[in-house]
């Protein structure tokens, strides 16, 4: 009999209590990769950032606006290739269907947006529809499968920071190979907003970012030129890597991955105290069985390793078992639904590869922790008293 | 009837045992309490006590402060109407910034809100704990206890910046029931509306509508009809609106949480008191024979797992307490300002995580113990 021979045997002994301990463990790790997958879809819209663009707003704080012409103005810094620029809106659909709507809405400008972001691919016959027509509207493909959008339909938008109900028309659909932020917008023109505002708007002709195309490599010093531009200004300028405005950004969610961090780690400590009463349990019932082998000539490494060599591939197994289930809940149940009512928290909400990973690896690492002691302990008895069955 | 004594040796004879179940359900409950608990900070922080006069006025189609833009002309021809009867109002505008937190690289947007004068006055639950309120016209802000204590350089007599090259003094800190309005800084409308170019903008107005006088039923008419672009809602409906968000994103993780972390610890509890009940076999023989009934035996086969499940849940609840001193920022999504919120212990979180802890150790008992009905006389 050789050693996998062996421990093939002694998993069949309790063979039940193997199998709800697996159990077990997969439904403790599906928890742990719910919450890597909360964290790993904060942490892929930073990463998934250009480093080549450079976000501009006003200094003062995000939440004012910048005037349109500096637009125009920016293209006259060194490094700056084009510009684009956008005013958030917010807004609701009010056709009921689409009323969980989670998507960010964008007035944009439609002869430059798609020259900045060249990751959005769009028809070039759709492109040329809304550059034609002031109503027109593009949405990423991921919505318009999720609310049902199609080419040709007019949509009434109820405005909440411009008030008013606003009219458009879908032209085009633009698809986005980056899954994030950027994937889930509804664009229409800037010049339909602007034009359309009441008398006296103080938002007249003015815009809430600027995006710059920039030389890759000197990002960062280019945006210290857009600002030192700007700084003889009334309204000053403050520009970053687009990486690092989304990673300012995402700070805001610290206190959250802090929460999700505690119970990350309670729910490895759940996971190694069931793996370990499991295996201590078990090794306490086969005491006779070890005396026996230590009776025949087996070693006292080889009665530890046979123990080890279990707790590992039942770790492995829960894992395995964890990783499989999670991957198929979270990605095809969860994680649609979760992209579609919070998309513009979530814009991508699929289990990360090193989640997985470590899914498969740690149980197992920690049944194998979880199981030394008593293994070692159990192996240090006298052979006598081993056969001395004793509960 | 077996004494509960045989029950609470049996407890203590078996250590290995009791302390892993004892440990597993702690562990469980110490998860969902602290879901349950931060959840009810949320509550706490985004509600205040409000009466159901208190009334707040957006511009239409604005579900936040934030994205309310209100000229002040509409609420002059609003309230100017002889049938609306007020006992108070103050008209306010917010906006956020970016600062920096204590400690850490780093920011968080604060909401600054520029306030009237008699703003103490409607809101009297404000506590001002350290100096005073900023006077009118003057670069004084008075702060939130909870942003003073979280940000960096928001101390009494720190100076901050606040639009381009314009700074302000800290006057004061204060105290508001620790709700969300802890996690702002108030200072004079005019002076704040100045240093962000906002001249003449009203974000919000809130009312204390004289309820004999005037309804909301009302007030809500009058606001449709008269063509004024602005929409109302009783001001607790609003806060409630506004927590809904986190609220729901919190319940649907804790959902999930519930459902699995239980699940496991059912079976994790079941394995442990297997093997417990297994090596009792000639135990349960014995008391068979010398009298008691199957049933008896179940019982008190039950009430065991029932004992390390309240014992584990009062663990997991004395671990959860250790959470109440923490605070932590989180975004609250409606305004993209930063909210500081606690964990907060209530009597329904206490009574709901002892009866889960309790249920999973029944749940997890249930299965062993009745396996003491197959053991016969032998």
């Amino acid at each position: 009999m050789n050693f996998i021979n062996l421990v093939r045997q002694y998993l069949k002994h309790g063979k039940k209590r193997s199998l709800w301990t697996i159990i077990a463990v997969s439904l403790a790790i599906f928890c742990f990769l719910l919450l890597q997958t909360i964290s790993a879809g904060w942490e892929a819209t930073v990463e998934q950032r250009r480093d080549d663009r450079i976000a501009v707003w006003n200094k003062t704080t995000y939440a004012l606006t910048l005037p349109k012409e500096y637009v125009e103005l920016s293209g006259k810094v060194d490094g700056v290739k084009k510009t684009t620029f956008a005013t958030y809106f917010e807004g609701i659909d009010v056709n009921s269907a689409r009323k969980s709507k989670d998507f960010d809405i964008l007035a944009v400008d439609a002869d430059s947006y798609f020259d900045v972001y060249p990751e959005s691919i769009i028809d070039p016959l759709q492109l040329s529809a809304w550059k034609k027509n002031p109503r027109a509207v593009v949405v990423s493909e991921k919505i318009a499968r999720f609310f049902d959008y199609q080419v040709g339909d007019i949509v009434t938008i109820e405005g909440q920071n411009f008030p008013g109900f606003w009219e458009f028309e879908i032209v085009g659909t633009y698809y986005s190979d980056v899954r994030t932020f950027a994937d889930n917008l509804f664009l229409f023109r800037w010049d339909y907003l602007n034009d359309n505002l009441p008398e006296g708007d103080l938002r007249r002709d003015e815009v809430s970012w600027m995006m710059s195309l920039v030389d890759r490599g000197r990002s960062i010093e280019i945006a210290d030129n857009v600002d030192r531009y700007f700084s003889t200004f009334k309204i000053q300028t403050q520009s970053m890597t687009e990486r690092s405005m989304v990673g300012l950004f995402m700070a805001n969610f610290a206190g959250i991955l802090d929460v999700i961090n505690v119970i990350g780690f309670i729910l490895l400590l759940t996971i190694s105290l069931i793996l370990g009463n499991s295996m201590a349990m078990k090794i306490r019932e086969r005491k006779f069985e070890f005396g026996m082998l230590r009776a025949i000539g087996f070693s006292k490494g080889q009665i530890v390793s046979f123990i080890l060599g279990e707790a590992l591939v039942i770790g492995l197994m829960g894992g395995v078992l964890g990783a499989a289930f999670s991957y198929w809940i979270i990605n095809f149940q969860i994680g649609t639904v979760i992209e579609k009512s919070m998309g513009s928290l979530f814009p991508f909400f699929n289990v990360p590869t090193s989640g997985l990973i470590l899914a498969i690896l740690l149980p197992a690492i920690l049944a194998m922790m979880a199981a030394i002691l008593p293994a070692f302990k159990s192996a240090q008895l006298e052979i006598v008293n081993m056969l001395r069955d004793i509960e | 009837m077996l004494p509960l004594r045989y029950n609470i040796n049996s407890i203590l004879l078996r250590r290995l045992t009791s302390i892993s179940v004892i440990f597993g359900i702690g562990m469980f409950v110490f998860i969902i309490t602290l879901i349950l608990m931060f959840r009810s900070g949320i509550q706490n922080t985004m509600t205040q006590s409000s009466s159901p006069e208190d009334i707040i006025i957006l511009s239409m189609g604005a579900s936040n402060e934030m994205s309310s833009f209100i000229r002040p002309e509409k609420i002059d021809r609003l309230l100017s109407q002889p049938q609306i009867e007020t006992k108070a109002d103050i008209r306010e505008f917010v906006i956020i910034k970016l600062f920096k937190r204590l400690g850490q690289e780093s920011g968080g947007n604060i909401l600054i809100r520029g306030v009237p004068e008699n703003v103490f006055d409607f809101r009297p639950e404000v506590n001002i704990s350290q100096g005073r309120a900023p006077l009118a016209g003057q670069k004084e802000v008075i702060i939130g206890k909870r942003v003073s204590e979280r940000f960096d350089n928001m101390k009494l007599g720190d100076v901050i910046e606040m639009g381009n090259k314009q700074f302000v003094e800290v006057v004061g800190i204060f105290e508001y029931e620790n709700s969300s309005l802890e996690s702002e800084i108030w200072g004079d409308i005019d002076v704040i509306r100045t240093m962000f170019g906002r001249e003449g903008v009203i974000s919000s107005v809130r009312l204390k509508l004289n309820g004999e006088k005037t309804t909301f039923i009302q007030l809500e008419d009058m606001v449709r009809d008269g063509g004024l672009d602005l929409v109302v809602f009783r001001e607790s409906d609003f806060l409630n609106s506004q927590a809904t968000k986190p609220k729901q994103f919190v319940a649907m993780i804790g959902f999930f949480f519930a459902v699995f972390i239980s699940i496991a610890s059912v079976i994790g509890t079941s394995t442990m008191m297997n093997t417990s009940v297994a090596n009792r076999k000639q135990e349960v023989v014995m008391l068979r024979n010398i009298g008691f009934s199957t049933r008896s035996i179940l019982l008190s086969f039950l009430i065991e797992p029932l004992l390390l499940g309240l014992i584990g849940s009062i663990l997991g609840l004395l671990l959860s307490l250790s959470l109440t001193t923490f605070k932590l920022s989180i975004m609250n999504v409606g305004t993209w300002s930063q909210l500081v919120v606690g964990f907060k212990m209530t009597p329904e979180t206490i009574i709901y995580s002892l009866i889960a802890g309790a249920i999973i150790g029944l749940a997890g008992g249930i299965f062993p113990a009745l396996k003491t009905l197959k053991f016969s006389h032998s």
